[in-house]
């Protein structure tokens, strides 16, 4: 048996790219590279940075000598207008962020991607329906929908998550629609057909593989939507009032005035933390969608 | 399996479909034609003649306007669901495009023990698995065990032309539909996937309904030839009368542009014009012309002075004249087909 | 009168898995208003040899040895300034598929008016005009119909307006690559005998790149096999792939195999074997014969040493141990 160049090249776009190629490629990219360092660092401080440094949660300054304090050898970010060590805030706050970020992404993708594929695949009547629908809630405005939601079913993670979800699947449910359109009409569909297959093995067994590595690359740029989104609510106030998270964090900073009393060290780490998680998610979705190009040939 | 002499009997197939503008495309225009047990019947003509049409429909992966369609007794039109998934097991299709026909991401072995899987036949996974095997092994990819784990990108374009047939014969169907199986494959490669098919039905009494462009490979293949044109089948006899005598003017202007006797482009020492095999382009399945569809391009049409029988009446599929009584096999649709030597 | 002389050429690919010698130590020539075929299968470097000539090749393609010249002018090494005046007006290509590159939302008659005033930029714009009309006519397409959309056209028609537009500046040498691929036996026929008409009207010299040897015979005065990047076999036409009245007379076994993988109708109705396994790996060394591996006459020299071309008749060379005498 034989490593052969293909005889006839197909000069086919092949989504089936290996796990392998995918990781390497995206390391060469200059910019996966770049979000997965970021992404990294993020991630080992939100994850390890509690037990690494086991800050108490209960030390509340107890003179007015240790509230708002810059940054020094005991309080490595300061003190907050309470008292708390900043740096601990940032490190548990970060898991708040994370957490809703990735519920509301995994809703958001299972939503999406289920109703691309279902959409693409039976085209016809079925696709008007839910591209409609889609369209409905893709002008939905997000922000006053989450804030109306929040005042009637209250202020939680759960709800966050949900809210966030159900309203980033139609970006995910259109690509994903789009690819599936244009690989039912393959041959191979057709010949799984004319074997008698029905409908959900064709979608599970050879659809839903073909356009799983496009599914990862959207879900990288929705898990960075969805953490923004988290955070703008919970600046606005709109977060869970008993978790502490980044966004909480600026939004108590700002009532506290830190911006106005120049107390940098309250609101550049969550910021900067928000920013960060983000842009590597977002790099990383980026380079995924390079990666996965059409002019990239899978040529091994 | 049945017990049917013939395999495959299409009978008055319509396929109409409804064009951008509201016109009516006739891709495929009342076409019968049997295909017998063992046999190889190749179905010609350039594309967008309706050729393809007819495969898909008889794959049920197009739903025919009118028609029957009937495999081992049963009419496949007029089946659903279960039935029609059983009636499947019996006919197989290839396609033109090797790559594109596999799942890149499945394996040999994944690929060919699909159809198994689907219906759920073949045994045990141990039975399966021997089955599998066995079809790679007659469709000369060998050896079967190391090329079972190997992925479509992985092989060259005649390889995985096998693989697809693999696939289609592991169920043992009776006929396998062949679409232009060897068009995307280079030159060097198709004798062998060619001969492939012929082997399988000299082995496996499987028959097939191949479907070219190239009337050479349908002769050297084929025992009968359809030859189609717009929608239609023009002439139908075994390969060796129909390229002996074509009756069918089109029949005629294909034998001599493929066997390069045709002297297009030269210039007639009578007329001093440029000669031409046949003039103009072939008319869009939108606008198939009245009567007989060939009649605007038909060299005989010009030559008896335009009659009208030809531009009024669709002719019908009828014995020529030479046919030997014992065969009957050599039929044309036209008024006026070429007289037998 | 020699119009182009590819002498020695040798072309690489620079890839991330190293240098890929696609055409290696070529040479063929072509005379004035003569046309050649250059014949093989995909993988064999023709169109690479072909896109060489009016240096078109990919960025990461490099003629690594030897030269072309073009009516006296020397090609390889010319800087992108140097070669586009000569592009059109000495040499014009037409790419396989090229009948789906033409511009859909422009009409036909001004994209053929744009390749015109691109080259001869102070030529007046009634006589450029004229041209167009002249040119479609010669390519059998009425005046009426200059003016249509390319969507407007079948795919044979619109193949004669890409032939039309690479004659736009009379270049003498036209090269064309598998241009009638994708096109129905009747239509290939019209487009190659209307190549042989122009040919004959205007003088004009061909190279036609193709792997149907039918096409080539229709066209072609003398054909060059290549396989693997190196010429197998090369000599006239009618000799090489017979007549109808003449047998074919190809000496090296790929060249055989190809001619009978077309069958004749005409002769006997018999299926070919065919060839097993598929061409050489071109970025690895190959030792001795590149056909080797499939050859249904391999001999134990093949292995060993790469065979050169020898005359075997008068205008007639192949590069096989068969017919050279290193067989002992």
């Amino acid at each position: 048996m034989s490593q052969l160049p293909d005889v006839t090249p197909p000069g086919e776009f092949e989504v089936g790219v290996s796990q392998r190629d995918l990781w390497s490629s995206l390391w060469h990219d200059k910019m996966g590279r770049a979000g997965v360092i970021v992404l990294a660092v993020v991630l080992v401080l939100i994850g390890l940075g509690p037990v690494l440094f086991p800050f108490n949660p209960y030390a509340f300054g107890s003179s007015s000598g240790s509230l708002m304090q810059a940054p020094s050898r005991a309080d490595w970010f300061g003190t907050t207008e309470l008292g708390q060590n900043v740096f601990r805030e940032f490190l548990v706050g970060g898991r708040i962020s994370l957490y809703v970020g990735v519920t509301a992404t995994l809703i958001a993708i299972v939503l999406g991607a289920g109703l691309g594929l279902v959409s693409g695949y039976y085209a016809g009547w079925r696709d008007t329906v839910l591209m409609r629908i889609t369209d409905f809630v893709l002008v939905l405005p997000t922000l006053p929908l989450i804030i109306v939601l929040a005042a009637l079913f209250g202020q939680n993670v759960i709800i966050t998550s949900l809210v966030i979800g159900l309203t980033s699947w139609p970006q995910t449910a259109r690509i994903i629609r789009s690819q599936v359109l244009s690989l039912r009409e393959r041959p191979l569909i057709q010949r799984i057909r004319s074997l008698g297959a029905n409908d959900s093995r064709i979608m599970f067994r050879h659809i839903l593989p073909n356009v799983a590595p496009l599914i990862f690359a959207n879900l990288a740029l929705v898990l960075s939507g969805a953490i923004l989104a988290q955070a703008a609510l919970a600046f606005l106030g709109l977060g869970d009032p008993v978790q502490v998270s980044w966004g909480t964090m600026l939004h108590n900073a700002f009532d506290a005035g830190a911006m106005s009393l120049g107390a940098w060290w309250y609101f550049i780490p969550p910021g900067l933390g928000i920013v960060a998680m983000t842009l590597g998610f977002a790099l990383i979705g980026n380079s995924m969608e390079r990666v996965l190009n059409p002019r990239l040939k899978a040529q091994r | 399996m049945t017990n049917t002499p013939n395999v495959l009997e299409v009978k008055d197939l319509v396929v109409h479909f409804p064009g951008r503008r509201g016109e009516v495309v006739k891709a495929v225009d009342g076409v019968s034609f049997n295909i017998a047990r063992g046999e190889i019947l190749a179905l010609v003509g350039e594309s967008g003649c309706g050729k393809s049409t007819i495969a898909m429909s008889v794959m049920q992966l197009v739903v025919p306007t009118s028609g029957t369609i009937i495999t081992g007794g049963e009419d496949l039109t007029a089946l659903h669901g279960k039935a029609l998934r059983q009636a499947r097991r019996r006919i197989q299709m290839i396609f033109q495009d090797p790559f594109g026909s596999l799942d890149a991401r499945q394996t040999v072995y994944e690929s060919v023990v699909e159809p198994l899987i689907i219906h759920k036949a073949g045994g045990s996974a141990d039975e399966r698995r021997n089955r599998v095997l066995e079809a790679l092994d007659f469709a000369h990819l060998r050896p079967p065990q190391r090329l079972a784990a190997v992925y479509p990108h992985q092989l060259s374009g005649g390889q995985r032309q096998r693989v697809a047939i693999a696939s289609a014969i592991v169920l043992g169907p009776e006929l396998i539909v062949a679409d232009e199986p060897v068009s995307m494959l280079d030159v060097s490669a198709r004798a062998g996937i060619l001969r492939l098919m012929v082997d399988l039905r000299d082995r496996l009494g499987v028959s097939y309904m191949f479907i070219t462009h190239d009337l050479a490979v349908a002769w050297v293949v084929a025992d009968r030839i359809a030859v189609v044109y717009l929608g239609r089948i023009v002439e139908i006899g075994t390969s060796e009368e129909l390229v002996a005598a074509p009756a069918h003017p089109y029949t005629k202007a294909l034998l001599a542009v493929s066997g390069g006797d045709d002297r297009t482009g030269e210039i007639d020492p009578v007329s001093g014009e440029i000669i031409e095999v046949l003039p103009g382009e072939t008319p869009s399945a939108a606008k198939v012309p009245p009567g007989c569809h060939f009649h605007p391009r038909c060299p005989r049409y010009a030559e008896l002075g335009q009659p009208e029988v030809c531009r009024v009446d669709d002719p019908v599929l009828h014995l020529t004249n030479k046919s030997d009584v014992k065969s009957q096999t050599h039929e044309v649709a036209c008024h006026f087909p070429e007289e037998p030597i | 009168m020699i119009l182009l002389e590819i002498n020695d050429v040798s072309i690489d690919y620079r890839t991330e898995h190293g240098t890929l010698r696609a055409v290696d130590h070529v040479s063929l020539h072509v005379d004035r208003g003569e046309s050649v075929g250059i014949a093989g299968e995909s993988g064999c470097g023709k169109t690479t040899l072909g896109l060489a000539v009016p240096l078109l090749l990919a960025q990461n393609a490099t003629v690594a040895t030897g030269s072309i010249t073009l009516d006296g002018t020397s090609l390889v090494g010319l800087s992108e300034k140097q070669m586009d005046p000569l592009r059109w007006t000495k040499v014009a290509f037409v790419f396989q598929g090229a009948m789906n590159a033409l511009n859909p939302v422009q009409r036909i008659d001004r994209q053929i008016l744009e390749a015109i005033t691109t080259h001869e930029t102070s030529i007046d714009a009634g006589v450029a005009h004229k041209r167009v009309l002249d040119l479609l006519d010669s390519v059998g397409i009425a005046p009426a119909r200059a003016s249509s959309y390319p969507h407007e056209f079948s795919g044979g028609m619109r193949q004669r307006v890409m032939i039309a537009m690479s004659l736009a500046c009379r270049p003498k040498l036209l090269i064309a690559d598998e241009p009638t691929t994708a096109l129905d036996v009747i239509s290939q026929a019209q487009i190659l005998s209307l190549l042989n008409q122009l040919r004959r009207a205007e003088d004009l010299s061909l190279i036609l790149i193709s792997h149907d040897l039918a096409a080539i015979k229709r066209v072609c005065d003398r054909v060059v096999v290549m396989y693997a990047g190196v010429v197998v076999e090369s000599g006239l036409t009618a000799e090489i792939f017979g007549t109808s009245t003449t047998a074919p007379s190809a000496a090296h076994p790929y060249t055989q195999s190809l001619i009978a993988a077309h069958p004749d109708l005409h002769g006997q109705r018999v299926l070919a074997e065919g060839l097993s396994g598929h061409p050489p790996d071109l970025s690895q060394v190959i030792v001795g014969c590149r056909f080797a591996d499939r050859c249904p006459h391999v001999m134990d020299v093949c292995q060993r040493v790469e065979p050169t071309l020898v005359t075997i008749a008068p205008g007639h060379v192949a590069a096989c141990h068969l017919v050279d005498g290193e067989a002992s």
